[in-house]
């Protein structure tokens, strides 16, 4: 059975190690925190790959948080157009759908949603908006998330009492589910009889449960996942990594493996390119200059070059640690998605 | 008497003014501080800097020192000051510096490394020559609003955001003054008999209008704001005035300064990409702990220098200009914030006499505000009367929730900030409550300012908030941490949202 090693476990990670545990391989993967993909939108903007696409949308339905693909339009939590070509279904409309009239009905002076600053900026792109500040029994504080608090029964009562109170056509809400409690979404419309949306909310709970789907995706394929862990050495030979020691509190154990897949996310979002000379083992790897967004290990053929440029051959790269050049903000999901979708093809060669 | 510029001299002479019975107002083009009153870092002077180079600089300083502590106690903290030199600083400088202090009236107390390192423990352990100085940090915001706050009680009409663009001349005489009010758009009119131009480093342009050309440079000044007080003191390098060798403790950060370099115009000055390190690397070598320490932003001022020649060998001191092209107008140029009641004193007399009016000055008597009530009502309030002095007792602590965790803002504090009139913008809010000036630079806090503000003045939410990034994006370039802090930031803001122009 091949063994891979797999650095990194967010949205480029997770999936390829399902794909790999899928075909066979014995897949380990190792993460070390909160990835970029927990604090995205959950909603992807660039175009996914057809195959990729697909697989995507089956994993996320088979998680009970279904995925609506093609040219779709949602509602930030400021209230700004966010376009994009996936989402949760309740988090956008599509072309020609475009709610007539909108009710924000947000938390007063929580983050997850600002109803008033959202209508006024609604208003400004041609919808009819008007902000509503939700009445509740008990102050949610603005650091907690505000899924904790819509758990109960009662809870969702209150809620569809709210909602049913709103002039709107259709209600705009905060990201209020978590993916456990995400079929509560029929659940409201079908109560209050109304077409209620989700916010698109980054640093919230749709990056959260978009990572959670594919965490569960890699579990039932197979995969290993070490959380809390990271890779602290690695043991090369020629071009070739043959074992790695992964470490995560009192635990420390050499894991072989026959190829290496890295996944970690950019190297200027989590500060390695920041510390420069920190006892990274990943400092043997290539790395284009510069303090860019687009910076990221070199790469040629799927696989990472050693620092002399030659290429490493088992060892493999998805997703935004790769250099791209003048990359784009908002494409950093798509990007992982596609990317560890090709790779897997790449590394059943080895 | 018409006086121009809301800086700290302009806002000190309408309050002197105000004090002696005359009727009195004040112009301010963009927001109270917007200039060098607010781009400084925030120290109240011993003296002890000037005293070799400019001894009448420093003697003026030790004296103003004083009288602000007992005048306006609310802004200011004692923290106390050192110079400290290091291996290979100049030996014949500390005693140059001993003679000076005392000839200028500088209280300098030389104490040895060991002591100075009892009191400083963040100091460089390796530390020579150590003197303790009377500086102090103090908030120029504060120490600002609280002068036109009792302006306007004695009578003085003050207000911000209106724009002097022309002056209308009469012979040798300024007639009338025009103006454009930030609040309706318009053009208006003043007929003053008086004028005080108080631009700062606008103030050379203001006298232009007059016909009257000033002899005056402009100089500008970086410091970079580390998160958290690294030292207890004020730590002063004991060598001639050079770039990087003053860290001042101030609210919740530690304020590295300055550099000197001359600039052609006070206008959105560019921090040039190496102030930031070299500040960091200067004062690094006194207190080894800044670089460890996560830098937050680089700001700056443009100092108005007297004479033509500026830089570090220009005059810390102030003059007053009078021209026969334009007899009724007064300019003033050069000083400092330590010196700013001083100044206000000399130009008011000089005003008073023209004016053929009566009157001493009193604002060495009359306190602004009193101190810091540290016990007995509460952290909250003692916090609040720290930066709003005389206002802290009347705003209301309806909504305690923290809107900015990073200053430790609460909602009643915006909301009062956006009730007040002199409030036309985002960044005039965050200069009342601070809200924004932490280490996430308004990252979350920016939004929920924006709602508040939406909702209370009913103004376009886009246009509102883009006021306040311009504003915000002039320093942020900084080494380190903080370029994560940029990225979620950038993120978030023009990813995300999709507001903002695309920049790498």
């Amino acid at each position: 059975m091949r063994r891979a090693l797999v650095v990194g476990m967010g949205a480029s990670g997770l999936l390829a190690a399902a794909l790999l545990a899928r075909n066979g391989w014995k897949v380990t993967a190792v993460g070390r925190g909160t990835p970029a993909s927990a604090m995205s939108t959950g909603c992807v903007r660039g175009n996914l790959s057809t195959g990729c696409l697909k697989h995507v949308m089956s994993i996320f339905q088979a998680a009970g948080m279904p995925l609506v693909g093609g040219d779709r339009t949602g509602a930030t939590n400021i209230g700004t157009r966010y376009d994009c070509s996936l989402s949760p279904e309740p988090s956008t409309w599509a072309q020609g759908e475009r709610p007539k009239s909108v009710t924000v009905l947000g938390l007063d002076g929580h983050p997850s949603l600002r109803p008033m600053l959202a209508a006024s900026l609604l208003n400004g792109w041609g919808h009819r908006a008007e902000g509503r500040k939700m009445k509740m029994k008990m102050i949610v504080p603005m650091e907690s998330s505000p899924s904790s608090f819509f758990r109960s029964d009662d809870a969702i009562e209150h809620l569809v009492d709210e909602v049913q109170q709103c002039s709107g056509e259709t209600v705009l809400l905060p990201a209020l589910f978590t993916l456990q409690d995400h079929r509560r979404w029929n659940e409201l419309e079908r109560r209050s009889g109304r077409k209620v949306m989700e916010a698109i909310t980054p640093l919230g709970e749709p990056g959260l449960r978009f990572v959670q789907v594919l965490e569960a995706g890699a579990v039932q394929a197979g995969v290993e996942l070490w959380g809390g862990r990271k890779v602290t050495a690695l043991k090369t030979r020629g071009n070739n990594i043959e074992a790695a020691v992964v470490q995560g509190g009192l635990d420390t154990r050499s894991v072989e493996t026959d190829a290496v897949l890295m996944a970690s996310g950019g190297p200027l979002v989590d500060g390695t390119l920041l510390r420069g000379t920190m006892e990274d083992p990943f400092n043997t790897f290539r790395m284009a200059s510069g303090l860019t967004i687009g910076n990221g290990y070199a790469h040629a053929h799927g696989r990472l070059l050693a620092k002399d440029g030659t290429i490493m051959e088992n060892v493999f790269g998805a997703g935004d640690c790769l250099s791209i050049p003048k990359r784009k903000y908002g494409q950093g999901l798509s990007q992982a998605l596609n990317d560890a979708w090709n790779v897997v093809r790449d590394m059943e060669g080895v | 008497m018409l006086v121009i510029g809301g800086g700290a001299t302009g806002a000190g002479i309408v309050r002197d003014l105000a004090l002696r019975g005359v009727d009195c107002a004040l112009l301010e083009a963009g927001d109270f501080c917007h200039g060098a009153s607010g781009g400084n870092h925030g120290l109240l002077h011993s003296g002890g800097r000037y005293a070799v180079k400019d001894p009448s600089s420093a003697s003026e300083c030790a004296h103003e020192n004083t009288v602000l502590r007992r005048t306006a106690p609310f802004c200011i903290e004692g923290t106390g000051g050192l110079f400290v030199s290091l291996p290979g600083d100049d030996d014949d400088f500390a005693l140059k510096f001993d003679n000076a202090c005392q000839n200028a009236g500088v209280k300098a107390q030389e104490v040895t490394a060991k002591e100075a390192l009892s009191i400083e423990p963040g100091l460089n352990p390796s530390v020579e020559t150590c003197y303790e100085v009377p500086d102090g940090s103090i908030d120029p915001f504060s120490l600002v609003l609280s002068n036109i706050d009792r302006a306007r009680e004695d009578g003085a009409a003050v207000m911000n955001h209106c724009q002097v663009i022309a002056m209308r001349m009469n012979g040798d005489r300024v007639d009338a003054v025009e103006y454009l009010d930030g609040r309706d758009g318009q053009k208006h009119q003043v007929l003053p008999e008086v004028v005080v131009n108080a631009g700062g480093a606008w103030a050379s342009s203001l006298a232009r209008m007059a016909g009257v050309d000033m002899p005056m440079a402009l100089d500008q000044g970086s410091m970079l704001v580390l998160d958290g007080r690294l030292c207890e003191h004020v730590i002063n390098r004991l060598r001639p005035p050079s770039n990087g060798d003053i860290a001042v403790p101030n609210h919740t950060s530690t304020i590295l300064g300055t550099t000197s370099a001359p600039v052609p115009s006070p206008e959105r000055p560019t921090i040039p990409v190496n102030d930031a390190d070299l500040l960091l690397r200067e004062v690094s070598a006194m207190l080894p702990g800044c670089r460890g320490a996560r830098a937050i932003r680089a700001y700056c001022g443009v100092r108005p220098l007297l004479g033509g020649t500026g830089g570090r060998e220009a005059s810390r001191s102030f003059s007053i200009f009078r021209d026969e092209r334009a007899e009724n107008l007064l300019s003033v140029a050069g000083g400092k914030l330590t010196t700013y009641r001083l100044m206000a004193e000399k130009v008011s007399d000089q005003a008073c006499r023209m004016l053929g009016k009566e009157g001493h000055c009193r604002t060495h008597l009359d306190a602004l505000g009193l101190d810091v009530p540290v016990l007995g009502k509460g952290i909250a309030l003692a916090k609040l009367h720290r930066k709003y002095a005389g206002r802290a007792l009347s705003i209301p602590l309806s909504d305690q929730r923290m809107i900015c965790s990073c200053e430790q803002v609460l909602r009643s504090e915006v909301q009062y900030a956006l009730e007040d009139p002199d409030v036309l913008t985002m960044t005039d809010v965050m200069r009342r409550t601070r809200a924004g000036l932490g280490y996430c630079q308004g990252l979350d806090c920016s939004l929920s300012v924006l709602e508040m503000f939406v909702e209370v003045k009913g103004a376009e939410a886009l246009s509102t908030l883009s006021e306040f990034l311009d504003e915000r994006g002039k320093g942020t370039s900084v080494p380190g941490e903080q370029v994560r802090q940029e990225l979620l930031r950038r993120h978030l803001l023009q990813g995300v949202y999709g507001i903002g122009g695309p920049k790498e």
